[in-house]
Order: structure tokens, then C-alpha cells, then sequence
């Protein structure tokens, strides 16, 4: 596509410089100061001890265990991001789907996004404990296994269970994305299709993927970086394994610095490692999906031929069955449309209740007494429901405190983000100039850093600005690890929005800005109120830099993550008041999605501009 | 199908018993790996096992050389011109209710010290490695700090030396033992804060089920009382391996068979004799299969001490600090107190383990470190601090002050036995996270015992340079 509006760059300047010096300020010098560490020889306690050269780099590659945690990180992102990405296509189209109930199904999909990862991974582990594991007994019950199975502690099923906590955990997300690019198909292209004759299957490969492409591209990109950079469900419920059976390099990277090797210049060479790994990845991806249609790459290649062969195959079973065409089309025309009604609730309900059911445990749990919540086997309900636990838990810990600060601070990131971010995706789909793509570029590798590698030199420039335990610094840090995914999300938006519409506008004289605000904005709701949900829940979420640059108990600034952290102690963890506090911390989120729940319904398209 | 044939071929090795017994001589190294049966297990308690020559001496009471007389040198004034009042400190959480302890104390201090302030954080045990190094290495030193470990920041110099900032009334009050193990090259830096030791527990109500009138003594009888229990249903010992302070169960069973961390101040954590031991745990799970699935990977609270306080098990390695997790679990077992089993006529003894509280250099904070130190250990705000967590006391007031308490006197009386972890040794983290980090996998069946115990001696004796 020709560039359309020719700025000068000092142009482009005022709309991409907030975000420029956020991420250079955040995250690219805490970032060279993790390369400097991984030159240094540090010793255990963290006491650097001057210039190591490259040796920190030769140990890492001596390590023996380092073959075993590359092969798992392999499987695990291919293994956790491609099968998330087909169950969530799945789903987003059962989701974008008018039936009976469909807005439950949303509300039990945001659970488990809403969940901080620690809480949810926490809850899993609990409910996939060996003799007294709550899955043991349920799968006991159904006579699929005859005697308890030691799910995450079994070197031989350890990596396999959190592969698969791994699969559930992402789908939420990842269903969201999809069903943002989902929305954004005007209606009116299907009923052209329909009027071409198209049966669903070339509805969808044709019609559907075509234009979800740029969104399943993003979607692949940011959950491949959420999955690879998903520390929690591994380090929570396999991290004190011995060995490293289920370490992938990012669980591993922490052992060897604060762990088995407790060293901190090696860990730091592992995370820089990673980081130029998951580039790669990333650049190759996207040079295989962003060719063009004439020098089409491998990977795009490679799909075209595979879905032609497939519809190939199914045009070819309708030509050469006439019995099955028949029985097809009479499934299509007569039996589907009275079907529907209740076969669509019913899969909604089956995919709300799995969701739905770690946190209905937790909900459980809960009640439980001590003894209770290790009872063997399992038991479903409580024994003696100790209604206690959620008062209690009011006693020892400041909620009121936490939830408050928790909520300025998450409100207060997602607000400065949306503003930062969203002119600058807006500028960048619209417009070609001097260093976008260097632009768009940074900001992606912004999002392929750890917060975990980064903690040292962000906390070091926090104290240089003197922004420890102060809501500005913490808020101006989370902004710019969301800034990622938002410009992202919204670039795909804007790119994806057909120019006509803002041409009208043009013609009336209105500028850039008062285009974005007035007639762009309505239009790209559904990734707006995705980007707003998100950053919020991953705020909401955040633990390892609120633990380091925001952690005051003396003046009541904790977040809730972290204060809720207190409750897992030396020799036990208090599951019940854990479970307690978690479910109390999720409410605000899953309150704040059922309210802006509507703007992500499909149809907005439509009828936004008047 | 496959483990009962190995079984059936182990049954046919025994009958050639010396042939059997020379090559699963349990402990040497050819007897690491997959060649553990019944009768090289057996062979390991039955005291004829290679090595029983060495001295069983017990390092950890053994440094007398140490300046405990220093103590009295009386507090000293601060001498730099820029006096601190505000000073941070940077602790663990124990358990739920210490953040709420420190705060309290604070308060209670800065009231009775007007002009002053303590800023107190409280950090769980699983982040706590993470952000002191974080601290450290953006050299925002905490002045007071509470760890297990102290050794690395005083080959550092970073501490300052600690016995001067608390009253002789404090330094000298401390239990010998305690503060002997305090000390890096000379100099006291670490002030025992909290001790716990640890003991047998054995279920009463299932040694009276299976007819087993006494607590086992040796290792011997400790596999005959387990198999005995494990035959009529429950778990007959309880062994956590799993990454979770696997380094205090493995130290009970490498210091009953007589072997250590260090021998002559050399470390030796893959001396014959503790191959010998870790063998013999092997031999628990894999041979006499007398404990918990999985004892590799099983952590110590929620793999141990809950199935036991559930009653599912007939013997744990307990600690000073269970009981009171007992009885917040509601639990209603039935259970007795007995000396750790021996093997190879090892002297009684039992774990100690002690954390600290150490102070940094950071200019002007000396008076400040030692008003609120010595406010720590009045009497009444450190029995209540031991008290709300569970903890045994370091000082003789104390151990006084709780002499009638039911849920500490037992252990108390083991003090004087107790021996330590070589945490005065800066290398021993290294060796300590090693340890955690690799133990369990000697429990697979078939694994190289001894190329796990050699990674732990690498890491002991390797620093992080070159």
C-alpha cells in the first residue's frame, strides 16, 4: 500500500516520542545494565568483583543440564502456544456466536486471566498433589486411574503437568485477542459469501482466517512471548524439584542466580541468551507471515497449500458422495438450525464449568480447615465449613490497604499507557516515516524482556530518580511493560480499519488527532476495551517489581500480590487464607470486565460511524 | 512386570551373599548406580560397612578457639559525626504474623525512642535470596537484616562486627553453641536469632497397632519398624528429599551414619561414607520401598508433616517448630518424641539450625542498629517473638523464661547436642543450593548416588570465578 500522508519526521516525533522515552528509560538501560552483569564476575552474595569477559557465557555453555532445559523450552512454547492458538480459535468462534448464555461463558473465561498466574499456578499445584490431590481423587472416582498419581512431583509426568496447566492457563488470553480480531469482521462480508454459495468450512478458510490474519499473526507473537516469559506456573508448581526435569530457561535462568549455582553474572548471561533467541524467533515469524502475497514466504506457503488440500478434500467428499452431500446439507439446512439452541449453550457450559472449576476448588478450599485441605483423599466440600477464614483474613492482612493501593495504581498505569500508546499505534498504521519500523521493532523486543531479568537495573534507576515506594515510579514502570501489547494490539486495530471511513473526516477538515479521537476510536472498541482489560490485569497481577521498588509496609504501600505473599511462610503456607485473599483480589477485575463486557460484543463496526 | 524380575534376579544374587556383599559393599563408588538390592541395603545397618574406621568426631562443638570473651567490650558509642535515627530492616516471614511482630515491635520502639524510626519489610522465604542480592548489588544495604546465613558478607566486609553494638547483658546471654557458630575469621557478625532442632516422631497409635513397644535407636531397627508398618497400610517412614530444606533431613541421616559436610576442614560431601547414606535412603524407597511415592520430590511440610499429623505415617524426622503446625492444622495424632536413629555407633545428637541477624556498614547507623537491637532482646519482646512463631530461643534468659512451656521443653534439653550446618563457611550456600537443587534425583531408581553428591563437593569447593 502507498504511503497516503507524507509527514516530516520531527511530525512523527510528537506522537511517538512519549512512548520512545518510556521504554529507553524502563526498559532498554535496565536492559544494558542485565548485558553488563552478564560480563561481570559476581559472586554469592552479589558482590561484583570486576570485568569477567566472556566467562559467566562459557560456564552457561558448559552446564550440563543446559541440552535438557533447551529441549524444554522448545516443547514447551511450541506445545503450550500452538495448541492455546487452536483451542482459542475455537472458542472466539463459539464466542462470537449469538446463543443462550454466551455472556456467562465470557465472564468464566475472564476468571482464570483475571487470576494472578501465582495464584492460579498455587491452586493447581494443590489440586494436582499426589495422595491427597483433588484431580487423583476425581479421576479415582471415575475409575480413569486405580491409584493416585504424583502429577507434578513425578520426574516422568512433572514437565507434562505443567505443560498442560500451562495450555489452560493461556487459553483465556489468547481467546480474547482472537475474538477482538474476530469482531472487527464487518458482517456484511460473510453475507456476501453466503450469497457466493460458500459452505462453512470455506466460510472460514476463505473468508474468516484471510481477515484474522493480522490478528492470529499478533496473537501468535504475544502469546508466544507471554508463554515464554510465563514463569509462574512452572516455578510454583515445579520449581522446588530437584533436577531439571520441567526447567525451562527462563525458571532456570532464577535457579542459577538465586537458586543451585547463586550466580547472578551466569543467570544474567542466560537471560540475555533468551532474549536474543526469542528475537530471532519473533523476526523470523514475522518475516514469514509479512511477505507479500507474490514472494510469499515458507510458513505462508506452507498454509496456503495446507488448507487448499484441506477444502480441496472436502469439496472432493461432497462430489464424490451424493449421499453425504445430502445428509450434510439436510444437517446444514434442517437439523443444525434447531440444534443450535441447545447444543451451543451446552458446549458454553462445559467450557465455563472446566474453566470455571480450579477456582471453584479455590472457592472450596477456602472453607477448609486445616486438616480438611489435606484430608486423603480429597474431599469435594468441606468437612466443617470455617465460615472464619474470610473474616479472618481481614486480621491478617491490611486488605483495605492493599486493594486500595492495588487499584490506583493498576487504574493509574492502564490510563497512562492508553494514552501513550494508543496515538502512537494510531500514527504508525496510518502513516509511513523515517524510523517506524525501528520504532515498532523496539517496542516488540520491550515486550520479549522479563520483568524478572530487568528487577536490578530498574530498581537502581528508581533509586537514582528517588521513586522508591512511590505510586508515580511503579505506575510509570508498568506503563511501559504494557506499552508493548497495547501499541500492538491497536496498530493491528487501526491497520485493519478501512481508510473510507476516516476520508469523510478528512474532507471536513478534521486533523490527525481530533480523526483518532472522534472517528477512530469508536470503531477499534472491541481492541481497545482488550488492550484496557489487559494492561489492567497484568498490573493488577504484577509481582517481582512492586516486591522491589514498591514495598513499604512501615507507610501501608503494598500491592496486593505481594502482601498476599506474606501468607506463604518458612515451614507452611496458610492455603485457606491464600485462597481467600486471591478470590477477594480477583473480584475488582472480573467487576471491571462485566462492566465494560458490552463494548467487546461484535457489531461495533457497524454502527460506529454515523 | 520388569521390577519383579530384577527382584526375582536380586533374591538369586543374595544366595550367593559374598558375591553380592563385595559388589553392593553400599558406598563405594561402583555400588552407586543401579546395583542397589537387599542385600547391599541391609549390608549399610548392619555396621560392617566399608569405612566404619572413621573418627566420629563432632566438628560443630568444636571450635573453642573462638573470642567469645570479646562480648565485653560494652556498647559502643557511634563515632561518625552523621548519626542515622531512620534505619531499615529487612526480614523473613516465618510464618503469617511476623511482618505484624516487627511492626509492632517498631512501634513500640520508636515510642520508647522518641526521634527514632525502624521502616520494617518482611519478605517471604521464596523471594528473599532474590531481593537481598538485589539489594546488594544496587548496594542498598539493609541495616539490620535476618537470614540464615551471614558468612558470604563478612568475607565481603560488608557487615560490621556485632557483638559490639549489644550490651554485655545480650552478648554474653547468648547459648554457647549458638554464638560459637556466629563468628566469621575472628570476628562476631551474626547475633542467633531463632534456633530449631529436630527429633523422631513416630505415630503411638500405629506402633501399638503393629506391636512395636519402643522408638527405633539404629538404623536397623528404624527398617524393621517401618517395613512392619508399611505392611499393615501406612506409610512407614516419611522422607522428604524434595528442594524444600531437603539439606536438614539429608544432614540427620549423613551425621547419624558418622560422616559431615567437612572433615578436616576440607569439605567432603561425597565422602564414601555419605555415598554410604544417601545409598541407604536409596535403599529406603527403592528396596524396602517403606516410604511415600516420589520421596525425591516430596517436600518436607505439605509431603511430610501433613501426612503425618493426618496420621498416614509411623515416622517423620519432626522439628522443634511441628508442633505448633500440628495444632494449627487441628491435628489430633498421637505422637512420641525420641532421639535420632544411628548407625555405625554414631554418639547421639541432633540438628541445630539457627538464623541470624546481621547489620551493615552504612555510615552513621551503629547507634541506631544497637538502641533497637538491644530492645529486640529484652527478655519480654524476644520470648514473644519466639513464642508467636514457633521458635526455640539462642539465649539462657530465654530458654529459662520457656522451660515450662510444654511445645518447647522437650528440645530444649537436645540444645546441648545440637550440632550445626558449616554456615560459617561462605562457600556453604553454594554447597547448601546445590544440594537442594539436585538431592532428590539420587532417589530415582538407578541413579549415580555419588555423581549427585559430587556436584554438591564442585560446588562447595568452586567459586563462581574463571
Amino acid at each position: 500500500m502507498a504511503p497516503r500522508i507524507r509527514h516530516h519526521t520531527w511530525r512523527s516525533l510528537a506522537w511517538i516520542s512519549p512512548s520512545v522515552l518510556l521504554i529507553v528509560a524502563v526498559i532498554t538501560l535496565p536492559a544494558l545494565r542485565m548485558v553488563w552483569t552478564s560480563l561481570q564476575l559476581t559472586d554469592e552474595t552479589g558482590v561484583s568483583h570486576g570485568f569477567a569477559g566472556l566467562a559467566n557465557y562459557r560456564r552457561l555453555f558448559a552446564e550440563p543440564a543446559l541440552a535438557n532445559v533447551l529441549s524444554n523450552t522448545v516443547v514447551w512454547v511450541l506445545l503450550v502456544v500452538g495448541v492455546s492458538i487452536v483451542v482459542a480459535l475455537g472458542l472466539a468462534q463459539l464466542l462470537n456466536k449469538q446463543f443462550f448464555g454466551r455472556r456467562l461463558v465470557r465472564w468464566a473465561l475472564i476468571v482464570p486471566w483475571a487470576t494472578s498466574l501465582v495464584m492460579t499456578s498455587t491452586v493447581w499445584r494443590y489440586m494436582l498433589e499426589g495422595g491427597n490431590g483433588i484431580v487423583n481423587r476425581f479421576l479415582m472416582d471415575l475409575g480413569v486411574i486405580s491409584a493416585p498419581i504424583g502429577w507434578y512431583q513425578d520426574p516422568r509426568y512433572a514437565f507434562w503437568t505443567v505443560v498442560g496447566v500451562g495450555i489452560v492457563v493461556t487459553i483465556p488470553f489468547t481467546t480474547y485477542v482472537l475474538l477482538a480480531g474476530l469482531q472487527a469482521i464487518e458482517p456484511q462480508v460473510y453475507e456476501a459469501g453466503k450469497l457466493d454459495g460458500a459452505g462453512p468450512w470455506k466460510t472460514y478458510r476463505y473468508i474468516t482466517l484471510p481477515l484474522l490474519r493480522p490478528a492470529l499473526v499478533i496473537a501468535t507473537i504475544l502469546v508466544t512471548i507471554y508463554v515464554f516469559n510465563s514463569f509462574p506456573v512452572i516455578w510454583v508448581i515445579t520449581g522446588s524439584n530437584p533436577g531439571n526435569f520441567s526447567d525451562t530457561t527462563l525458571t532456570w535462568a532464577y535457579k542459577i542466580a538465586f537458586r543451585q549455582q547463586l550466580n547472578t553474572g551466569e543467570g544474567a548471561a542466560l537471560s540475555v541468551f533468551n532474549v536474543l533467541i526469542l528475537i530471532v524467533v519473533v523476526v523470523l515469524y514475522l518475516r514469514a507471515v509479512n511477505g507479500n502475497r507474490e514472494r510469499q514466504s515458507w510458513l505462508g506457503r506452507t498454509w496456503a497449500a495446507l488448507t487448499d488440500r484441506l477444502s480441496e478434500r472436502w469439496g472432493r467428499q461432497r462430489s464424490a458422495g451424493p449421499v453425504s452431500v445430502a445428509v450434510s446439507d439436510r444437517v446444514h439446512r434442517k437439523v443444525w438450525p434447531r440444534l443450535r439452541p441447545v447444543v451451543l449453550p451446552l458446549v458454553g457450559l462445559v467450557v465455563a464449568a472446566f474453566f470455571l472449576a480450579p477456582y471453584a476448588v479455590m472457592f472450596l478450599a477456602s472453607f477448609k480447615d486445616g486438616a480438611d485441605l489435606y484430608a486423603v483423599p480429597a474431599t469435594y466440600l468441606p468437612r466443617h465449613w470455617e465460615w472464619s477464614n474470610w473474616t479472618n483474613v481481614w486480621d491478617v492482612l491490611p486488605l483495605t490497604t492493599l486493594l486500595r493501593n492495588s487499584l490506583i495504581i493498576a487504574a493509574a498505569s492502564t490510563a497512562l499507557v492508553l494514552v501513550i500508546a494508543v496515538p502512537a499505534a494510531y500514527y504508525t498504521a496510518r502513516n509511513r516515516f523515517a524510523g517506524r519500523t525501528a520504532f515498532l521493532n523496539l517496542v516488540l523486543v520491550t515486550q520479549v524482556l522479563a520483568p524478572v531479568a530487568l528487577v536490578v537495573g530498574i530498581y537502581q534507576e528508581v533509586i537514582y530518580v528517588d521513586g522508591v515506594n512511590q505510586y508515580w515510579a511503579i505506575v510509570v514502570v508498568n506503563a511501559a511493560f504494557n506499552l508493548a501489547f497495547v501499541t500492538w494490539i491497536m496498530n493491528g486495530q487501526f491497520a485493519g480499519i478501512d481508510l473510507a471511513i476516516e476520508e469523510a473526516a478528512m474532507m471536513e477538515g478534521l486533523g490527525p488527532v481530533r480523526r483518532m479521537l472522534r472517528i477512530m476510536l469508536p470503531v477499534v472498541r472491541p481492541g481497545l476495551v482488550t488492550a484496557l482489560v489487559f494492561t489492567f490485569i497484568q498490573v493488577w497481577n504484577e509481582f517481582v517489581i512492586s516486591l522491589t521498588v514498591f514495598n513499604d509496609p512501615t507507610h501501608g504501600r503494598v500491592t496486593l500480590p505481594v502482601g498476599i505473599q506474606q501468607l506463604v511462610g518458612l515451614n507452611q503456607t496458610n492455603y485457606q487464607y491464600l485462597f481467600v485473599a486471591s478470590l477477594i483480589a480477583t473480584v475488582p477485575v472480573v467487576v471491571l470486565f462485566i462492566t465494560i463486557e458490552r463494548h467487546l460484543v461484535g457489531g461495533l463496526t457497524a454502527g460506529s460511524v454515523k | 512386570m520388569e521390577v519383579r524380575r530384577k527382584a526375582q534376579l536380586f533374591s538369586l544374587m543374595s544366595v550367593c551373599t559374598v558375591l553380592a556383599a563385595t559388589s553392593c559393599a553400599a558406598g563405594g563408588s561402583s555400588a552407586s548406580g543401579t546395583t542397589l538390592d537387599q542385600a547391599g541395603c541391609d549390608k549399610i545397618t548392619s555396621g560392617a560397612a566399608a569405612g566404619a574406621s572413621t573418627s566420629l568426631k563432632q566438628p560443630g562443638g568444636g571450635s573453642q578457639s573462638l573470642q567469645i570473651q570479646q562480648a565485653s567490650l560494652g556498647t559502643g558509642l557511634p563515632k561518625t559525626t552523621a548519626s542515622s535515627k531512620t534505619i531499615s530492616f529487612v526480614g523473613g516471614a516465618y510464618t503469617g504474623t511476623t511482618e505484624a511482630y516487627w511492626k509492632d515491635l517498631a512501634g513500640k520502639f520508636e515510642t520508647a525512642n522518641p526521634g527514632y524510626k525502624v521502616n520494617i519489610r518482611i519478605i517471604d522465604w521464596n523471594n528473599i535470596d532474590q531481593q537481598v542480592s538485589t539489594m546488594i548489588q544496587t548496594k542498598q544495604y539493609p541495616d539490620i537484616l535476618n537470614q540464615n546465613k551471614f558468612s558470604g558478607w563478612a568475607a565481603n566486609g560488608l557487615l560490621q562486627p556485632i557483638d559490639s553494638l549489644v550490651s554485655p547483658t545480650v552478648g554474653n546471654d547468648f547459648i554457647p553453641s549458638f554464638k560459637e557458630n556466629s563468628y566469621y575469621q575472628g570476628s562476631q557478625y551474626g547475633l542467633p536469632l531463632i534456633a530449631s532442632t529436630r527429633a523422631l516422631f513416630y505415630n503411638k497409635d500405629i506402633f501399638a497397632k503393629v506391636g512395636i513397644s519402643q522408638p527405633p535407636t539404629t538404623w536397623a531397627e528404624l527398617v524393621a519398624a517401618a517395613q512392619k508398618i508399611k505392611a499393615a497400610g501406612y506409610t512407614g517412614y516419611g522422607l522428604p528429599l524434595g528442594g524444600e530444606e531437603n539439606q536438614g533431613e539429608w544432614s540427620l541421616w549423613m551425621w547419624s551414619n558418622g560422616g559431615d559436610w567437612k572433615s578436616d576442614n576440607q569439605w567432603s560431601v561425597n565422602s564414601q561414607r555419605n555415598v554410604e547414606s544417601l545409598n541407604f535412603l536409596s535403599c529406603l524407597s527403592n528396596v524396602y520401598k517403606v516410604t511415600q511415592p516420589n520421596p525425591g520430590q516430596t517436600n518436607r511440610t505439605d509431603g511430610v508433616f501433613r501426612p503425618f499429623a493426618n496420621g498416614q505415617t509411623g515416622m517423620i524426622m519432626g522439628a522443634s517448630f511441628a508442633p505448633s503446625l500440628f495444632k494449627q492444622w487441628n491435628s489430633t495424632v498421637n505422637y512420641g518424641i525420641a532421639p535420632i536413629p544411628v548407625n555405625n555407633g554414631t554418639k547421639p545428637f541432633t540438628l541445630g539450625v539457627q538464623d541470624y541477624l546481621v547489620s551493615f556498614k552504612n555510615p552513621g547507623n551503629t547507634e541506631a542498629v544497637s538502641k533497637f537491637l538491644n530492645f529486640f532482646y529484652q527478655t519480654d519482646n524476644y520470648v514473644r517473638f519466639l513464642t508467636s512463631q514457633g521458635f526455640l530461643p539462642t539465649t539462657q534468659t530465654a530458654s529459662a523464661a520457656l522451660k515450662n512451656e510444654p511445645d518447647f521443653a522437650p528440645y530444649l534439653d537436645l540444645l546441648p547436642i545440637a550440632k550445626f550446618y558449616p554456615s560459617t563457611d561462605p562457600s556453604f550456600p553454594k554447597a547448601q543450593g546445590t544440594l537442594e537443587a539436585q538431592l532428590g534425583t539420587a532417589l530415582a531408581p538407578g541413579a549415580d548416588t555419588k555423581s549427585v553428591l559430587d556436584q554438591v563437593q564442585t560446588a562447595a569447593t568452586q567459586g563462581n570465578g574463571g
